[in-house]
């Protein structure tokens, strides 16, 4: 099962948002996804200075614990993370690796402060899952808005991208 | 995606260096980091970046000072300072010393977004930009002739005119200044272009030689003629036949080539049956030829026969505002040539060229920035790259009377003047008689 793909909670995370991401991974890149049991949060990833959690250091711990039976792992948190030089992150990835981070925390959120139904919240973690996992296949940023690979800075972008690959990032992928 | 960049990321903060490197690898940019503004500075020298991400405060030199030296020496650079000091003066600081951005560490992901979008406008751009300037410097040249200066512009105009006739044309210009390529521009615009176009250098060849190879003989004219050979002349039937430094050639050929231009046909040696031939003849000659009429060593009528048009080539001395131009040209070629990459010169280099007197002309430019390009070791060409260059060449106040002064003034008009006093007298302001009793006081003589 070296194609596996795990997805681990750090910290408490709502069990269906976990679901509704691991059936999104395998109908995306067409490979098994299967939820993991939770992890605990590391302290040292708390900056009491920004009150927010270093994904750096979440995912130096990810690489930490050991996965025997999934290639990629995807943690997902309800904690606000961050990288260093941005104010915040929806998630986190290093290009070609085997692990990212994504966080919940903005997602239940609209651009004008109110809440979003249920549905658009699980929409939009399964999103940013998805785009991480696709930097760990070696997928670049695509200009093009109609793809999952797509920057989205603001919730706003989020939104309006969709679940899949454009043709372009869809023939990248490794076989 | 398709519009990589290759970026430079400096910042002390190693942790910063990595989040950044990261982002931009997310993109497919080719990217690289230094930790000061003088590893920053040296990789430079390695490789061009287009795009700057620089730390405000760093240790030894600062961002706003790395800033200023990079854009002195490459000015498309675009940088964007980082910074997590922020003050309004720092950023008008940056802005007016040509920062493209400016950003307040930690920002937002769609702020770096945004100004990325921004730069990748901009490079594009400048690439339509690069693209237009090739099109401008493709209106400077003129047949692989490069300049822009006035003498030369009203030589493109001449060149397309002269082409269109069938009258002989004689070149006149100082060694290097490019009388062959004008030859070729001349026949390439010609309607003859799609015929030969012949070249000989008259001062190479000896006389015997030279009769051979524009007549060419007979099987056994002479001891080692075991076959025919056709000549230059016949062999350019129907093109233009080049003849450079006709000031060389001796009366005798004088004679031969005067005939063959009247009655459009050649004897070759040995034979006795005349061959009809047709070509244009463009002649070239350092020399001053009028001068040479008066010591009797050239024909008059001969003359003439080849000076129906005159082209006077200037030297480089007389149009210095091509000298940068040319420079870069000549930088781009054998940087290509020779697979290094030098594509940088800096203005003092530049400004050293330009005082230097080029007695050898373009020719001599030519060389010096090859052997400059060659033994470079950046990529940026600077003024010491050019020290071979001798200093008694360059312009500028030296530690000389103003009695030396005049007499190397003196000597360099006749020497550019091929002696002629006449001429020499006219350039200097003063009359012939005062320009003869100078010659005989300070004893000038002729260099050869």
């Amino acid at each position: 099962m070296t194609q596996q793909i795990g997805v681990v909670p750090v910290g408490e995370v709502p069990a269906l948002v976990l679901k509704v991401i691991a059936a999104n991974i395998t109908a995306c890149y067409r490979c098994p996804a299967v939820v993991l049991p939770k992890r605990p949060v590391p302290e040292s990833a708390f900056d009491d200075r920004r009150n927010q959690y270093d994904a750096g250091i979440i995912i130096q711990q990810l690489g930490a614990w050991n996965f025997p039976d999934c290639s990629k792992i995807v943690g997902v948190t309800s904690l606000d993370i961050f990288i260093p030089i941005f104010n915040y992150a929806y998630g986190y990835a290093v290009q070609g690796g085997d692990l990212s981070m994504i966080s919940l925390f903005r997602l239940n959120r609209n651009a004008d402060g109110s809440l979003p139904p249920p549905s658009l919240f699980y929409e939009r973690a399964a999103k940013v899952a998805l785009h991480e996992l696709g930097h760990l296949f070696s997928l670049f940023h695509c200009h093009e808005t109609q793809c999952i690979m797509h920057f989205s800075g603001a919730i706003t972008d989020l939104d309006k991208i969709p679940f899949y690959l454009c043709p372009d990032c869809e023939r990248r992928l490794p076989p | 995606m398709d519009s990589k960049i290759r970026i430079m990321i400096v910042d002390d903060e190693m942790i910063v260096r990595q989040s950044l490197l990261t982002w931009f690898k997310k993109y497919g940019h080719e990217v690289d980091t230094a930790a000061s503004g003088m590893e920053a500075l040296k990789k430079l020298e390695q490789k061009p970046f287009q795009v700057m991400f620089v730390d405000i405060k760093m240790p030894g030199m600062d961002g706003l000072e790395l800033l200023e030296k990079v854009k002195q020496d490459d000015p498309d650079i675009m940088v964007v300072i980082i910074t997590a000091y922020g003050s309004i003066e720092s950023a008008v600081k940056a802005m007016r010393t040509g920062a493209s951005d400016y950003l307040l560490k930690p920002f937002k992901p769609d702020q770096l977004s945004l100004v990325m979008e921004r730069i990748l406008c901009q490079q594009k751009i400048t690439q339509e930009y690069q693209y237009l300037k090739g099109h401008l410097e493709q209106i400077t040249r003129f047949d692989n002739i490069i300049g822009q200066s006035s003498p030369m512009k009203q030589l493109y105009a001449m060149i397309p005119e002269v082409a269109q006739s069938d009258a002989s044309v004689l070149i006149t210009g100082e060694t290097g200044t490019g009388k062959e390529l004008v030859a070729r521009a001349i026949h390439a615009k010609s309607l003859r272009a799609e015929l030969p176009f012949v070249a000989i250098n008259c001062g190479a060849l000896p006389d015997t030689l030279m009769e051979s190879e524009l007549f060419g003989h007979k099987k056994g004219a002479f001891t080692g003629a075991t076959h025919a050979r056709k000549g230059f002349l016949e062999i350019v039937s129907g093109g233009t036949l080049f003849l450079d430094e006709i000031g060389d050639i001796s009366p005798k050929m004088q004679v031969d080539l005067l005939r063959v231009l009247e009655d459009k046909q050649v004897f070759s040696v040995g034979s006795e049956t005349p061959v009809a031939v047709d070509f244009r003849l463009v002649s070239a000659t350092r020399h001053h030829l009028e001068d040479r009429i008066r010591k009797e060593a050239f024909r008059e009528d001969f003359y003439y026969r080849i000076n129906v048009i005159k082209i006077r080539l200037p030297s480089l001395r007389e149009r210095k505002d091509d000298i940068a131009l040319l420079a870069r040209h000549f930088m781009e070629k054998y940087s290509h040539e020779t697979t290094k990459t030098v594509d940088r010169i800096t203005q003092d280099a530049v400004r050293l060229l330009t005082s230097y007197d080029w007695p050898g002309n373009v020719r001599e430019l030519e060389n010096a920035v090859e052997r400059a390009v060659v033994l470079s070791k950046s990529r940026t060409l600077t003024a010491g790259d050019f020290s071979f260059l001798q200093p008694a060449r360059t312009a500028g106040p030296r530690a000389q009377t103003l009695k030396a002064v005049q007499k190397e003034h003196i000597l360099r008009v006749l020497d550019e003047q091929d002696w002629h006093i006449t001429r020499s007298a006219e350039i200097l302001g003063i009359n012939r008689a005062t320009l003869h009793k100078i010659i005989k006081r300070d004893q000038l003589k002729k260099d050869r």
